[in-house]
């Protein structure tokens, strides 16, 4: 079954009505890497918004299944707990509540709904040690409260931390490496490499090839002006950082799905 | 008084109060001056009258109910039922429970219940002040009698009520440099009249002296079981040169209790204190905090956490007094309004012409969980000189919408992600607390508070 299908997906900002997602179509499979590039403002944070259940959007037109799911019709906490998760582009500070208690919480929260037993404090622990060791995560910052006062690079490591205490079927991860200076990238890109098992699925956004670098995607998609409108294997990639999007954007958008799932295929 | 203040204060229910507290007069027998001093109070606050709104110091706060309403002194002996309610109560106080070590004084209605003084050194006086005023009153005498002559009498109409039923509080005395480690702990029990008895009043009358170098924590909780109740508290602290008072004011009467009090805590050079006010409610609860930092280098720290549901009215009301020079004062109020609650929070800084090198921090912040609570907050800074640092601001506002969507984007329901983010929000005064039995009561407290619609999260 395939993890994500997303089909004819369109979604406007609810306040104003404005479209911002115009039709995007996408494959995710067990075990695959997506890297989904594209200019600012092209809608990529706003897909990623979409899946994750972020209040302010409503769909209009088309729909998105996770396991032969109706994502859409989840609320956000259910998605979560279904195994989907969103490394955010910019985490929230949470003052007053610890890193250590919030990730407990989630942790046994999201067991408790896949009909795991809920850890305890020692084995949450013994768990959260091994993860924080995968994203080089000091103590300090395991008992400070959530993101608050955290550097940039630092918001992010916790984001990828969080992803591998809540070992979702899906991660999507908005512009992890923003911010992160060249020995964090690789330290966060390979705490995800380490997540990479065959089974999970992942949509990696970002701008740079420097990623890719490290987490090596099985395709690539462009998205620009709500619609992705070019997929390829991690050669887009590099032929985009060498040409910029002004190559794609002069392309004609067609046959866009049908690239995208005869790769996939 | 003016005859405008005269006009817009509220006289129901003063004659009766009046009638009562001359009736306990005569029933103690005691020196003159103590007499002279309780029917001072009572012609005082006979004249006064419950102020109104259209007191500054009580525009948000409306006492007609209070007025209205008719209370009784409990009848001197304690009874069976009593009793047996007030140890109810105090079993469910869990660290700070009977078995805690705290030197205690437990008042049931306000009367002594017990006193267990634990291991207190000798030298500290921690009595009930109807023991002193019976057996040695000269230990007393001059404060109070200070006291009650220093009253603004245009303005303290609680005070003067005290004054007129001076009868039962605590006593504390600390000798010149005493350390007391273990918190002295005060517990307030409220429990309900019996069907045929009139509602309950309490005035309670704390006097507080630390001489130099000494240091101690106080603490009073004040528990109460449904059924309306009226409770005055007036607490005079005096603080010698560098002494140290820790304060810690735990509000948890019924949905039906008034309660009015106020800290009074005068500073010497270099004497610090610490206020930390922690109000669950009650129905209408007032609570004033007035420091007077009049020594050179004194400070002084104020701390509160209200909340307030449906039925509930709290008002918070801080005065800080720079009267001297290099003195520094830190306030953080917060306040947590749901249901139909309110909530007011009325702040004074104010700093004299001589109080150079002031520095005053204020803070007050407020998170409303839903659309019917409501709070006033009147944060004022009034300076008379240049060379200072003085800074004060005020929030009110919701739960953070991003910050519930991130919780809910790891699993969280949005009623554990409120309850959590609540939480966090009132937790910050806890932590601020020294004793760790007291945060721990106030930690399950706070979890319990939380209103029925949030999911208490299991914290730590
Ligand atoms: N809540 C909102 N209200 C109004 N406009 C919005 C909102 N959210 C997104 N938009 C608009 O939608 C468009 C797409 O934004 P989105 O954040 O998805 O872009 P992006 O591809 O992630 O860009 P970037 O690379 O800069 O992160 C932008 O024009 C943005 O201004
Ligand atoms: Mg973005």
């Amino acid at each position: 079954m395939n993890l994500l299908e997303i089909s004819n997906l369109h979604a406007s900002i609810e306040e104003d009505g404005t479209e911002i997602l115009k039709g995007i179509d996408l494959t995710i499979c067990p075990g695959e890497v997506h890297a989904l590039m594209g200019p600012n403002g092209s809608g990529k944070s706003t897909l990623a918004h979409v899946l994750s259940g972020r209040p302010g959007y409503v769909v209009t037109q088309g729909r998105a299944l996770f396991q032969g799911k109706d994502l859409l019709a989840m609320p956000a906490e259910i998605r979560a707990r279904e195994g989907v998760f969103l490394a955010f582009q910019y985490p929230v500070e949470i003052p007053g509540v610890s890193n250590t208690y919030f990730l407990r919480t989630a942790v046994n929260t999201v067991r408790k709904h896949r009909g795991q037993l809920e850890l305890d404090a020692i084995d949450f622990l013994a768990l959260l040690d091994e993860k924080a060791k995968l994203v080089e995560m000091e103590e300090a910052l395991l008992n400070r409260s959530v993101n608050e006062g955290f550097s940039g690079g630092e918001k992010k490591r916790n984001e990828v931390l969080q992803m591998a205490v809540l070992d979702p079927k899906l991660a999507i991860l908005d512009e992890t490496d923003s911010g992160l200076d060249i020995d964090a990238l690789r330290v966060a890109a390979s705490g995800v490499n380490a997540l990479r098992d065959g089974a999970r699925g992942m949509l990696v956004i970002t701008h740079y090839q420097r990623l890719l670098d490290y987490i090596i995607p099985d395709f690539v998609h462009v998205l620009s002006d709500g619609r992705i409108v070019k997929s390829g294997d991690k050669n887009l990639a590099k032929e985009l950082e060498a040409k910029g999007y002004s190559w794609i954007e002069k392309e004609p958008p067609a046959t866009v799905s049908a690239a995208a799932g005869a790769i996939a295929s | 008084m003016t005859s405008v203040a005269r006009a817009t204060a509220i006289y129901e229910g003063v004659a009766a109060l009046a009638e009562s507290a001359m009736e306990l007069a005569t029933r103690r027998p005691s020196p003159p001056w103590l007499q002279r001093l309780r029917t001072a109070g009572v012609s005082a606050f006979e004249k006064l009258g419950f102020p109104s709104t259209h007191d500054e110091d009580w525009r948000f706060t409306n006492l007609a109910p209070l007025a209205r309403a008719a209370f009784a002194l409990s009848p001197d002996a304690v009874s069976l039922a009593e009793r047996t309610a007030a140890l109810e109560l105090e079993a469910r106080l869990g660290p700070l429970g009977l078995s805690s070590p705290m030197p205690r004084i437990v008042f049931v209605n306000g009367r002594l219940l017990r006193r267990s003084p634990g291991n207190l050194t000798s030298g500290i006086l921690f009595e009930c002040m109807k023991a002193v005023l019976a057996t040695s009153p000269e230990r007393v005498e001059r404060a109070l009698v200070a006291r009650a002559a220093e009253r603004d009498l245009s303005k303290q109409f609680f005070g003067s009520l005290g004054d007129a039923f001076l009868d039962e509080g605590v006593v504390l005395q600390v000798p010149p440099g005493a350390h007391l480690a273990e918190p002295l702990f005060i517990l307030n029990v409220s429990t309900p009249p019996g069907s045929t008895e009139p509602p309950r009043m309490v005035h309670t009358r704390n006097l507080f002296t630390f001489e130099e170098n000494s240091s101690a924590t106080v603490i009073e909780i004040f528990l109460g079981a449904n059924g309306p109740s009226f409770a005055n508290v007036q607490t005079d602290v005096t603080l010698g040169r560098n002494a140290r008072l820790n304060h810690v004011k735990i509000q948890l009467e019924g949905p039906e209790t008034f309660h009015v009090g106020r800290l009074s805590v005068a500073h010497a050079a270099g004497a610090r204190s610490a206020s930390h006010v922690f109000s669950f409610g009650g129905k209408l609860v007032r609570n004033e905090i007035v420091t007077t930092l009049s020594g050179e280098g004194a400070g002084t720290e104020l701390y509160g956490l209200f909340c307030a549901n449906s039925g509930q009215h709290v008002d918070c009301h801080t005065f800080i007094d720079h009267a001297m020079p290099r003195a520094d004062s830190v306030e953080l109020y917060k306040g947590v309004l749901d249901g139909a609650g309110r909530g007011v929070f009325d702040g004074k800084i104010l700093v004299r012409a001589g109080a150079v090198r002031t520095d005053a921090r204020q803070t007050n912040r407020n998170l409303i969980l839903s659309n019917s609570a409501l709070v006033d907050s009147k944060p004022q800074l009034e300076i008379h000189n240049n060379d200072v640092r003085c800074s004060h601001g005020s929030t009110t506002g919701r739960l953070d919408a991003d910050a519930v969507f991130y919780l809910r984007s790891r699993g969280l329901s949005p009623e554990a992600a409120r309850a959590l983010l609540t939480y966090a929000f009132g937790s910050e005064l806890i932590e601020k607390v020294a004793s760790a039995d007291v945060r721990a009561f106030l930690e399950n407290h706070l979890r319990a508070w939380l209103p029925a619609n949030l999911a208490a999260p299991e914290i730590r």
